[in-house]
């Protein structure tokens, strides 16, 4: 059979030879070969791609490097991987066909084309190819943009361009992923296949380092006639968005509901009884607006806000002696915020922090982010949206990021230096005079500082890199920095970034709503980076205040903003609650009592409440806000469950269920108030009825001590069963 | 090798891969389960799946007074102890060892992994991760320890037993304490841990067993909370809320089902076995990992530090097996722990075997290094004296494996005359890994994204011991 193939192949091949007209394009190996290997993941990072290679085997990651692929496969291993004499021989081939025992599995089929162009290349005598053959530019996908319906799926075709100026159908070995796996599944040949989920979803095409994006918008049809009012530019953005997709908002959320979740939105604490009370009683159009600003006057706003720049910016007590400067940090985060700061100003001061902890405290940064690569991949992380990480190694895989890249923009804290300040493990940072430069790895080249995108920067060795850097950071025509901030933000109070993750802004990963990040970034530096300005104008507007409870429409909307994707309490924030609903003073070592867990000053003081970290207080060890998990797990409802701190303080003597008990006024009255503590809400008739009859049905037949007993238990089991509902441990 | 390889998909939302774990836990019915596994466990003893246990020694055992004798070495490497000949011809192991030497032909020794790292945190790290941790030193790791990567894989909703149990000191009941943590998997791919020392009198697992109190008010809880926890649930299309709900019927069940409860609860095993074991911490939680894999755990990992928490510790003898002169006159610890230790590694080795679970249940007992071949006197501490002592020593070591089906009674690799590096068969910590991962049917080439969203391969190198493949299966 093999023999016949052979024949065969041979056969056609020299017929092809003879028809000069019609011969074949010659091979090369970058251009021809390598897809192959990339398309049958052959290198990527699980396999004969990561760095020690695979069972002796190895290639570059997803075929950046072909002239070292071509090494291995043509030169290495004595020559058995390509068998130039009986090609079909080859240990490239047997393996990959898996006709020799290949732990990978079967990878390609002998039937396929893939694998008669392998054959022709290694018959050919396994060209390299010549400098002089046209090398691709740049990939398209045809249709770049389409309106799909529910269901509905499209075939993408893919095409290469090269610098000769010749095209060429590249569909067939392309990658494809969607970013939205819930709306739709792509084939391995770019078969788009949508499921019933409307609203919009992007695939990345992958070619040999090129990126290309196909959009679907799949609306779901329904008529939109009733739209919530709009109060500023987000609702006009939004309410445009729904239409065109079809898909009514739910209602706007009445009162209680608006002022627990913006409370705890703005300043991570429940509202107490008495705001609620107030609240619900006032009855000025614009009180809503009115409780937004007291709330981001408050102080409890800064140390809330704190709480999260803290640990993005790692602020961390590694050790005993750090704690001064980790206190320091947080103060000057907490002040910056209470401040309102300008966002320009605030990234300017800790990018290019100068000096010591007692000057300037933002340089504590630079103490937990000590390599100049690490500071680099921070920064255009935690500011800039984009991550570099993939680069330092190899061509970023989705991103037109190269090593060069990496190591150019890595440059501008090529020149910082420290040196022993004063106080023991304390450091003062600075520029040290010299020409800012840093060695691309793989070249070995020097590059000197360029931005993202942007040219090398010719700068004098007296002055500092990074203020070069943060200039361009807020430059108005940035591209990333407000985009970064607005996206982050708009996280934080709807819980789905207009970008998701929010710190991942690529071409291959656009926006829900493009309009809508545009005029978000737009107004946030017209008004001069103002933070408040941003919260301000997102919490005051109708698409943050509508209700979460889904009509016949949206219920399985998850992008679109028709109504308010609840969210689970952080850990810090739910500590807090539950504390405050068993009416506990905290009492963290080194704090006055009562400190709130989100207003620590750094992680080391909670390290080990086993609540804070089950329920998933980041570690400050990355500039990820991934890194706070909202997760479930079954420790957490072990412990909400049956934790012996939570069933102590339920039981405890003067706790809330021993005063409720020992309170004279009629239980329904008592009830209400737990519901306004926990809820924020007037409990139902319904309700007071269910938890009274629990009252009385462990009181019944008691007397006295023993009644009493009996109706703390009660109290007890009222809270118990208050913080362990949904309600209470989401923002809803 | 059956596992098929997923092609690198790149980036991943971690929310996305929260929504694959939640989705993975819808429409589970515990009490089907608990029938179902109640029904395998009477058919025979034969695990529904693999599983491992796996012993830890922090500090790092001699490998010169256990596996790796050196009697024809300088006195200053040697030591005091003399080898004993064994069930093997030809092995030969520490005269400390008696009851192991009646077994070797049921487990055997590695002598030849070693590492870089002398520091505990970075040996720690080094291990329990099977990558090369950013720095050297320092507990806390920044990838994902062995453990989380198993839970991950192998945590199923229709397994009521947590995937990972990790049994430890009262103490030293921190996640991070043995680089345990989970990094970028999260907090709930964590060991769920046993803390206390299972031969004390007053010792139970906590948050699984109920007080006296809450039992009888459970069930009225339960339906108060069911009666007001009326949330739409139709307003999370997250998953989070449905994640939510069937951990808490989990813990409930963990609470309430008495099969779990009970395979947390050593009184239910004859106190004959447990005296084989030994009246130690080492004893009684070698004995609980037997148990909790035949309950249904996956990957068991017992610390062995301190013999006799809560009691004083003899005199020249230190906490774990950090052997320092400062510490300890190494040879009167040894004289001290070596016999509780052999106690009860051969009883885990009889029970392995004479329950048949030597091919479903593979163990490990390693530390994160060896220790200096040339001995170290300085003065003790607390004794002031001048003392013998081995300092941390990562280029040379001695495990033990057995079970996982594989051929038992061999000494893999080996090192030079002084006990220094090795010579022949020279791995790495990550080739036991691998050879673990086979065992448990994890592809350790797949990946996992860290917070950048880059896919980490699960083993970034290594490759399964040859000698450790399970034979005549």
């Amino acid at each position: 059979m093999r023999t016949l193939q052979l024949i065969l192949l041979t056969t056609l091949l020299t017929v092809m030879h003879g028809l000069a007209a019609d011969a074949p394009r010659p091979l090369n190996f970058a251009n021809d070969i390598v897809p192959i290997l990339t398309k049958g993941s052959c290198n990527s990072g699980g396999c004969h791609g990561k760095a020690s290679g695979q069972n002796g085997f190895k290639l570059s990651l997803l075929g950046f490097e072909p002239q070292e692929d071509y090494e291995h496969i043509v030169k290495e291993a004595r020559g058995r991987r390509v068998f130039p004499a009986a090609p079909e021989q080859s240990l490239l081939l047997t393996k990959g066909t898996a006709q020799v025992p290949h732990g990978g599995g079967k990878k390609l089929d002998p039937k396929s084309e893939e694998y008669q162009d392998l054959i022709r290349w290694i018959n050919e005598g396994m060209p390299y190819g010549s400098d002089s053959d046209p090398k691709m530019v740049s990939i398209s996908v045809e249709p770049p943009v389409m309106t799909l319906p529910l269901k509905g799926s499209q075939q993408l075709k893919v095409t290469a361009h090269y610098s000769d100026g010749s095209t060429r159908d590249v569909t067939r070995r392309a990658l494809y992923e969607a970013n939205e796996k819930a709306m739709a599944e792509t084939s391995e040949t770019g078969h788009v296949q949508l499921f019933d989920l409307p609203g919009d979803v992007a695939v990345m095409v992958r070619y040999q380092g090129k990126v290309a994006t196909f959009r679907a918008t799949i609306p779901l049809g329904a008529p939109v006639d009733k739209l919530p009012p709009v109060r500023n530019y987000i609702d006009d953005l939004v309410n445009a968005k729904l239409k065109t997709i079809g898909m009514p908002p739910s209602d706007l959320a009445d009162d209680s509901t608006f002022l627990r979740r913006v409370t705890l939105d703005i300043t991570g604490r429940l509202p107490t009884a008495a705001e609620l009370k107030d609240f619900l009683a006032v009855q000025d159009p614009q009180k809503r607006s009115a409780k937004i600003d007291a709330l981001l006057d408050s102080p409890e706003y800064a140390e809330f806000f704190a709480n999260k720049w803290s640990a993005l910016l790692r602020n961390q007590r590694t050790q005993p002696t750090y704690a001064r400067g980790s206190y320091l940090f947080w103060q000057w985060i907490r002040d910056s915020i209470a401040d309102n700061k300008p966002y320009d100003h605030f990234v300017r001061e800790v990018v290019a922090a100068s000096g010591d902890l007692d000057q300037h405290p933002p340089v504590a940064w630079y103490r937990q982010v000590k390599d100049m690569k690490q500071q680099m991949e921070d920064v255009a992380q935690l500011f800039l949206g984009t991550r570099m990480q993939c680069a330092q190694c190899h061509h970023h895989p989705f991103e037109k990021w190269s090593q060069q890249d990496y190591y150019s923009f890595a440059a501008f804290f090529s020149t910082v230096s420290r040196k022993a300040s004063g106080q023991k493990d304390e450091e003062l940072i600075f520029h040290k005079r010299g020409t800012a430069t840093a060695t691309n790895i793989r070249t070995k080249a020097n590059v000197v500082p360029a931005s993202l995108g942007g040219e090398p920067l010719k700068l004098k060795p007296e002055q500092d890199p990074r203020l070069q850097l943060t200039e361009w950071m807020s430059r108005q025509d940035n591209p990333f920095f407000a985009h970064t901030l607005v996206n982050r933000y708009w996280k934080h109070f709807f819980n789905r970034g207009l970008v998701e993750p929010e710190d991942d802004m690529r071409e291959t990963n656009p926006p829900v709503n493009p309009e809508l990040l545009n005029a978000l970034a737009a107004d946030f530096t017209k008004s001069g980076y103002d933070m408040k300005h941003l919260i301000r104008t997102i919490v005051n507007s109708s698409t943050y205040q509508l209700s979460a409870v889904p009509n016949a429409f949206n219920a399985r909307d998850r992008q679109n903003f028709s109504r308010y994707y609840p969210k689970r309490l952080n850990a810090e924030v739910l500590y807090d609650a539950v504390n405050r609903l068993l009416d506990v003073e905290t009492n963290f070592a080194g704090q006055a009592p009562g400190t709130r867990a989100v207003a620590l000053p750094d992680n080391s003081y909670n390290q080990s409440n086993y609540f804070l970290t089950v329920f998933g207080r980041p570690d400050s060890s990355s500039a990820c806000e991934c890194e706070r998990t909202q997760e479930a797990s079954l420790a957490q409802s072990l412990h909400l469950l049956n934790a012996a701190d939570i069933q102590t303080q339920l039981a405890r003597g003067n706790g809330r269920a021993d005063v409720l008990t020992k309170d004279p006024r009629p239980d329904d009255d008592k009830i209400t108030d737990l519901y306004h503590i926990a809820l924020s809400r007037d409990p139902n008739a319904a309700e007071v009825k269910f938890a009274t009859a629990h009252i009385d049905k462990k009181t019944n037949g008691k007397k006295d001590q023993e009644a009493f007993t009996a109706k703390k238990e009660a109290f007890e089991d009222i809270l118990w069963a208050l913080l362990n509902t949904k309600e209470f441990l989401f923002n809803h | 090798m059956t596992a098929t390889h997923i092609p690198c998909c790149g980036p991943r939302t971690r929310r996305s891969f929260l929504e694959m774990g939640a989705i993975s836990l819808l429409g589970i019915n515990l009490s089907d389960v608990l029938r179902a596994e109640t029904a395998a466990k009477n058919a025979g003893r034969k695990l529904k799946e693999k599983s491992v246990i796996f012993v830890w020694l922090p500090g790092g055992m001699s490998h010169l007074e256990s596996y790796d004798m050196k009697p024809d070495a300088p006195v200053e490497y040697r030591g005091v102890f003399n080898p004993i000949r064994t069930k093997v011809p030809g092995t030969q192991i520490c005269e400390l060892f008696p009851q192991q030497a009646k077994l070797t032909d049921k487990f055997n020794i590695i002598r030849s992994i070693s590492h870089e790292f002398s520091d505990h945190g970075g040996g720690h790290k080094r291990f329990m991760t099977g990558r090369i941790p950013a720095l050297p030193t320092g507990f806390v790791n920044d990838a994902p320890s062995v453990q989380s990567i198993v839970s991950r894989k192998l945590q199923h909703a229709d397994n009521p037993m947590p995937a990972c149990v990790a049994g430890v000191d009262r103490n030293r009941s921190g996640i991070d304490v043995f680089s345990l943590g989970a990094a970028y998997l999260g907090p709930s791919a964590t060991p769920f841990l046993v803390v206390g020392d299972p031969s004390a009198k007053d010792f139970k697992v906590e948050n699984i067993g109920l007080t006296p109190d809450m039992e009888t008010r459970l069930d009225d809880r339960r339906h108060l909370l069911e009666g007001i926890d009326n949330l739409q649930r139709d307003m999370d299309r997250s998953g989070l809320m449905d994640a939510m709900d069937t951990f808490s019927q989990r813990a409930m069940g963990m609470l309430t089902a008495t099969q779990v409860r009970d395979a947390f609860d050593l009184s239910k095993e004859p106190t004959k076995l447990r005296e084989r074991y030994g009246w130690s911490a080492y004893g009684q939680r070698g004995i609980l990992a037997r148990r909790l894999v035949e309950a249904g755990c996956r990957f068991v990992t017992m610390v062995w530090e301190n013999p006799f928490p809560g009691k004083t510790i003899p005199k020249n003898c230190t906490y774990n097996w950090d052997s320092h002169a400062v510490n300890c006159d190494m040879f009167a610890d040894s004289r001290w722990r070596m016999p509780i230790y052999d106690q009860a590694v051969s009883a885990l080795i009889e029970d392995i075997y004479s329950r048949g679970l030597e091919k479903d249940v593979l163990v490990v007992v390693t530390g994160e290094f060896g220790r200096t071949p040339k001995i170290n006197t300085q003065i003790g501490t607390q004794t002031g004296v001048a003392q013998p002592g081995r300092d941390h020593w990562p280029n040379a070591m001695s495990n033990i494996v057995f079970g996982g089906g594989m051929a038992t009674g061999q000494i893999i690799g080996a090192t030079n005359p002084r006990g220094e590096f090795p010579i022949e068969r020279p791995l790495s910590p990550n080739d036991l890994w691998a050879t673990i991962y086979q065992h448990l049917g994890i592809n350790y080439n797949d990946s996992f994204d860290d917070f950048q969203g880059r896919p980490m391969p699960i083993l970034p190198f290594g490759d399964p011991i040859a000698e450790l493949m399970p034979v005549g299966a």
